[in-house]
């Protein structure tokens, strides 16, 4: 009994005593599985459970192929994820490697680990047309300002005051929040005007979705463009920019339906060449099926890809995030449908701007859908996908990206 | 409609248990009444040298061979003859025994009072022999075991009681900021609203803030109550991991309490409390009242963004706007040993609080004007009577409060961490683009009824019944509002919750062997409305129930050691404040579900009074559903379930008696507690996070006398205060620091949101004068000035100087 009683005693002791002595002892014992040399530009994000949740960041030397684990040694985890951009070799986040809100700028070292390249507070959307001229909105200085800043060091460099735009008897107004876009030297800025019920998500108070038009060179606007009868362009509360620049040179934009009860959801464009509206073309989502929405889409070849739920989506958003979406190619003249078969159902693209993307020349489509967490290459001449890869480790798959070069 | 009714009935049905009760003893007095005609009944009343009612003695009569034992007052009744000369023995473990004689001659009186006051056992080192317990002592060796955080000794100490609590075993309270700053507590592994609070006994939901640990003072209180595992039944509450019960002072003679304390940080404290008892002690009337203040401006290092570039950098400064103030008043009054009543008491509690919002979930924006009032008058009556020659006991609690909060946010820009006011006419207010002007108001409704019945010299039979009913009602002209315009806060929300238990509480073999076996059954309802993304309201009617079981064992290995194996089935019900938000910066999640668990602990206990003593407790739990609070973006946080957690832990305390005047103390505290069954394969398996794993505590504390004046008493302490690094998010499991039980290194990833290891020094001395009332302590928290983080890695007040001065006269 005794002799129990003495071990016990000399265990507690030694455990309190280990108490006093720990703050002295410290071991890195990082695991690392990534052995790759070479250039680490691929760059994978992954949530570590859901949407909006803290993220892991892992560059590779090359396009990842087959099953593989997102926890690397040198992966970088993000406090909040929420989507990721790219410009040039840069990495963007919409908060600090904290969590704080704000843009983060991130590169990727010659060891594949990912480093802090500049931060600015309260920044929220934001576009990068050169590496030294961007825009951003930053709420806390007004919402009618829209401000400048230089992407090579990562600081405010000025704003541009578009208060002339304000309405009276609006109680929420806001330029670019929502859409950053440019194109042959414009800056196209979406002007909210809303209630404050949602803060200018899905409570606009006019019933056209208008876009202020800038020119980058004098940063003076231009004018207003306006596309009636829907009432809002983009979402801006996370890196999916809710827009794309075809290859066709047209400026596709999206509007997600959300204030309409999941209605209307539409594509409107910009033609190459033009500073309006296209006026004579229009993809309405709910053609395809009622209650749909888009969030997402790529342009390429007279084709326009895009993701659409195989049920109607609900007002609630209850099965939005429900693994009942399929990807479709269509014709941007005659808007006829293609079905991309060899994929499963997956989720709804929400916060990953990457969902559907072009690397190298090929197009990649997100799947997540409980069993597989990862992308499908597209062959567009079969519109059949094959499997590029899948995240075994590491969370929800929500962005991939190709450095230019590092 | 249905609940009015079951209201009525409920009230109804207590009425007439009061009558039967009242008939029953008055009946009981006409006996008694007829039995003392021959005879004269003796009301004693055992007190310790603190004056706290001792419970449990045995009173051993001769002539007659009488045995009696005292109730929870301390108080025994027996009928004695006239002309005889009687012996009477007075034992109870813990303190020394007593030996007096009474005769009884030439009294007009039916009824004699007397009483006897106690000494500790243990007051010095030749006299060890403790062959019992007092009530603290057994609280702690109880089936179902305490763990008792004696403040009787530490009135004079300048520590907080959120302080206190974190120096022992197994127990973290995790702050804010500084006074009156929100915390949670870590038992267990349980956190948050797992883990109950009661003041005396009743849950202190009806007390809003004031009874909150880091508001309520220590002069108030004689102990704290802290139940790992399985709650005792007069608790009787929905706690899933373990529950802190403040019993407040209870003398059974008049006395007066008051202490004022001031310290860095502009911080006053003050406290009064104290009773009179008029001269046949069946009236007492009192007063419990304290104040705190507090400029709360400690220093802090915080993000600030240049205003030019939007490039951040860290600087260090002082909060701005983080004043704290609450006043507490508690008038009581009542009578005892009444035909009717061996208790009544009616208290009128008031308290008032005002408290400035320094910062959101995090710390990454200040705010300079936003802040937020709470008040409420709250009354409440406890009856208490015992039938059957002190066989039934049967006690009865109500309490009726109406608590009153404000949101004041209203400001048209925010403020930069210079203390610097940007304006912006896009923002009304800094808690929300909107801003607030938030009045709402809680209506408490509460009922606990409690019986103790004895079988037989074995067996004890208890049950508990509190009901419960919250009303919410407000508005917020700058809040949610329906699509029709009409403000959310105006429909109002209610919730009600019943939990009822029985235990039977067994000596199976005397000595040896007590269990404790519990049933429980838990109900509760909400009916709330709500508004959904588009402004429709959304109506809520839950309503759920359950049942749960537990069982405690204590197995007595020696006089000085024992062991306690406790399991239960337990289920905690989603408090009002994680369905309904609190109206300020924590939001409404009527999805919530209840918590359920298995919990198993097993406890060793060893003590040799004034030589060393050892305590281990070790848990297992398998919680589902579990609550916490979570950042749901940088401003607010909510409640939500987070899936499945299981784990286990184990915690130590070890005292020794270095020197007659020198004693060293340590504990430990070690939790392994990890997600199960997420769906997600980075956070399967992952400790929890934003939780502490390991942290514990060291020290040394003397005490001497006859230092300057004979009789004086000067006590010195240094304490430290340690806890191991841990991970605002969580780690994937294969990457997580390794070493013996995940104490060395970091982990594998670049993961940065980190809260650094803690390593606090704190000093203090404590000086009582010779034959005054009054006493002086002294503490330095943090001497070495480091940076000490909480949850969400929020910034607490470093180094900080505070005096105390207690005055007492009893």
């Amino acid at each position: 009994m005794f002799s129990t009683l003495k071990k016990i005693c000399l265990s507690a002791s030694l455990l309190m005593g280990m108490a006093t002595l720990l703050p002295a002892c410290s071991k890195d014992s990082p695991s690392d599985n990534n052995t790759d040399d070479g250039n680490y530009s691929y760059v994978v994000f992954t949530n570590e459970g859901d949407l909006g949740t803290p993220g892991y960041m892992t560059a590779y030397t090359k396009m990842p192929t087959g099953d593989f684990s997102n926890i690397q040694s040198k992966t970088l985890q993000m406090g909040s994820a929420f989507g990721f951009t790219k410009y040039g070799n840069w990495i963007f986040n919409r908060t600090s490697i904290a969590g704080q809100a704000g843009i983060q700028k991130l590169t990727v070292g010659p060891d594949g680990s990912i480093q802090d390249a500049g931060f600015l507070a309260n920044g929220s959307m934001f576009l990068v047309v050169s590496p030294e001229q961007g825009y951003y909105s930053d709420e806390s200085r007004g919402t009618m300002l829209l401000q400048t800043f230089n992407p090579t060091t990562m600081t405010r460099t000025g704003q541009i005051d578009l208060s002339e735009l304000s309405m009276d008897g609006v109680p929420y107004q806001v330029v670019g929040k929502h859409i950053l876009a440019a194109k042959e030297g414009k800056l196209y800025a979406s002007v909210t005007y809303s209630s404050n019920a949602n803060g200018g998500y899905g409570d606009d108070v006019v019933n056209y979705a208008e876009l202020a038009v800038i020119d980058i060179a004098t940063n003076k606007l231009e004018k207003t463009i306006q596309y009636p009868g829907i009432k809002s362009f983009g979402w801006g509360s996370s890196a999916n920019k809710f827009w794309t620049l075809g290859d066709d040179g047209a400026l596709y934009l999206y509007y997600s339906g959300f204030n309409e009860g999941i209605t209307n959801s539409s594509i409107v464009r910009i033609k190459k060449g033009e500073t309006d509206f296209d006026k004579e073309w229009i993809l309405k989502a709910d053609d395809f099926q009622p209650h749909a929405t888009i969030a997402g889409a790529l342009i390429k070849n007279g084709k326009i890809y895009i993701q659409l739920p195989e049920e109607p989506l609900t007002a609630d958003f209850k099965n939005l995030a429900d693994y009942i979406w399929d990807y479709y190619a269509v014709d941007i003249n005659t808007l006829e449908k293609t079905k991309i078969t060899g994929m499963p159902k997956t989720r709804y693209i929400h916060s990953n701007d990457q969902g559907i993307t072009e690397i190298d020349g090929k197009i990649y489509l997100w799947l997540a859908n409980g069993d597989q967490n990862g992308y499908y290459q597209l062959n567009t001449e079969t519109n059949e996908a094959t499997k590029a890869f899948n995240v075994t480790d590491g969370g929800l798959v929500s962005g991939f990206i190709h450095l230019d070069s590092n | 409609m249905r609940y009015p009714k079951g209201i009525l009935l409920y009230m109804l049905a207590s009425v007439a248990l009061l009558i039967v009760c009242c008939r029953q003893a008055n009946a009981q007095k006409a006996v008694t009444s007829t039995s003392v005609k021959a005879d004269i009944q003796l009301i004693g009343t055992v007190i310790n040298t603190s004056n706290h009612p001792v419970q449990q003695a045995v009173i051993h009569l001769n002539p007659g061979n009488l045995h009696v034992t005292t109730d929870q007052a301390g108080q025994f009744r027996v009928s004695l003859k006239k002309d005889i000369a009687y012996q009477i023995r007075i034992q109870v473990l813990g303190y020394r025994p007593v030996t007096d004689q009474i005769y009884i001659k030439g009294l007009t009186d039916s009824v004699i009072k007397k009483n006897w006051r106690l000494q500790d056992s243990v007051g010095n080192l030749t006299d060890v022999e403790v062959t019992a317990l007092n009530r603290k002592q057994q609280l702690a060796s109880a089936p179902i075991k305490a763990q008792i955080l004696d403040l009787s000794a530490l009135q004079g100490q300048s520590a907080s009681l959120i302080e206190l609590l974190n120096r022992t075993a197994g127990v973290r309270i995790r702050s804010t900021g500084g006074l009156g700053a929100s915390n949670q507590i870590l038992l267990n592994g349980f956190q948050n609203k797992a883990v109950r609070f009661f003041k005396d006994g009743i849950p202190t939901d009806y007390l809003g803030a004031a009874f909150d640990l880091g508001s309520v003072p220590v002069n108030l209180l004689d102990r704290v109550e802290i139940y790992k595992g399985v709650v005792p039944v007069y608790l009787g509450a929905d706690a899933l991991g373990g529950a802190v019960n403040l019993v407040s002072k209870a003398p059974v003679k008049s006395f007066v309490n008051a202490s004022y304390q001031f310290g860095s940080f502009n911080t006053h404290r003050a406290t009064l409390n104290g009773i009179y008892y008029n001269p046949d002690g069946h009236f007492f009337a009192g007063l419990n009242a304290y104040m705190n203040y507090s400029d709360n401006n400690y220093g802090v290092d915080v993000p600030v963004t240049d205003s030019l570039t939007g490039a951040t950098s860290q600087i260090h400064t002082r909060l701005f706007h983080s004043k704290f103030s609450s006043y507490y008043g508690e008038a009581f009054a009542g009578w005892k040993d009444l035909f009717w009543a061996d208790l009544v008491k009616l208290s009128l509690t008031a308290f008032d609080i005002h408290k400035e919002f320094p910062f959101g979930s995090s710390m990454d924006k200040p705010f300079g004007k936003a802040k937020g009032n709470q008040h409420s008058l709250v009354g409440n009556l406890l009856y208490r009577k015992a039938f059957l020659d002190h066989r039934l006991n049967w006690e009865q609690f109500f309490v009726a409060s109406r608590l009153h909060s404000t949101t004041i946010d209203t400001i048209g820009g925010h403020y930069d961490w210079y203390g610097h006011f940007i304006p912006n006419s896009s923002e009304e207010g800094e808690l929300s683009t909107t801003g607030s002007l938030a009045k709402i108001h809680y209506d408490y409704l509460l009922s606990r009824t409690g019986l103790d019945f004895k079988l037989n010299h074995a067996h004890r039979l208890y049950a508990n019944v509190i009901w419960n009913r919250f009303d919410r009602k407000g508005e917020d002209p700058r809040g949610y509002s329906f699509s029709d315009g009409s403000d959310v806060l105006k429909v109002p929300a209610t919730y009600r919750k019943i939990i009822a238990a029985l235990a039977l509480e067994s000596t199976l073999i005397p000595g040896k062997l007590d269990n404790n076996l519990i049933g429980k059954f838990y109900q509760y309802t909400t009916d709330a409305t709500d508004a959904d993304y588009q402004g429709h309201a959304v109506h809520t009617n839950n309503s759920q129930s359950a049942w749960g079981v537990a069982d405690g064992i204590k197995l007595t290995l020696t006089d000085h050691s024992f062991i306690n194996l406790s399991a239960e089935t337990a289920l905690r019900l989603p408090e009002q404040d994680e369905l309904f938000g609190d109206g300020h910066l924590k939001l409404s999640n009527f999805g919530l579900k209840p918590e359920r668990s298995f919990n198993a602990n097993l406890g060793y206990k060893l003590a040799i009074p004034q030589k060393w003593s050892l305590e281990l407790n070790s848990f297992y739990r398998h919680t589902k559903n579990l609550i916490l609070l979570m950042p749901i973006n940088f401003i607010y946080a909510q409640s939500q379930n987070v899936d499945e957690v299981q784990g286990e832990g184990l915690d130590a305390d070890l005292g020794v008696f270095l020197t007659s005047w020198l004693q060293a103390t340590g504990n430990f505290t070690y939790q392994n507690l990890r997600l199960k069954n997420t769906g997600y394969s980075t956070t399967e398996g992952a400790r929890l996070k934003n939780t502490p794993y390991f942290f514990a505590n060291a020290g040394l504390h003397g005490h001497w006398q006859d230092v300057f004046k004979k009789k004086d008493h000067l006590r010195a302490y240094w304490l430290f205060n340690y806890v191991r690094e841990y991970y605002l998010s969580y780690i994937p499991k294969s990457v997580e620091p390794g070493g013996f039980l995940g104490l060395f290194g970091r982990a594998g990833i670049d993961a940065r949101n980190i809260i650094p290891d803690q390593q606090i020094h704190t000093i203090g001395l404590n000086y009582e004068p010779a034959k005054t009332a009054f006493s002086l302590g002294l503490e330095v928290k943090d001497i070495f000035n480091t940076r000490i983080f909480d949850q969400f890695r929020i910034q607490n007040p470093g180094r900080s100087f505070s005096v105390k001065i207690n005055y007492s006269i009893h």
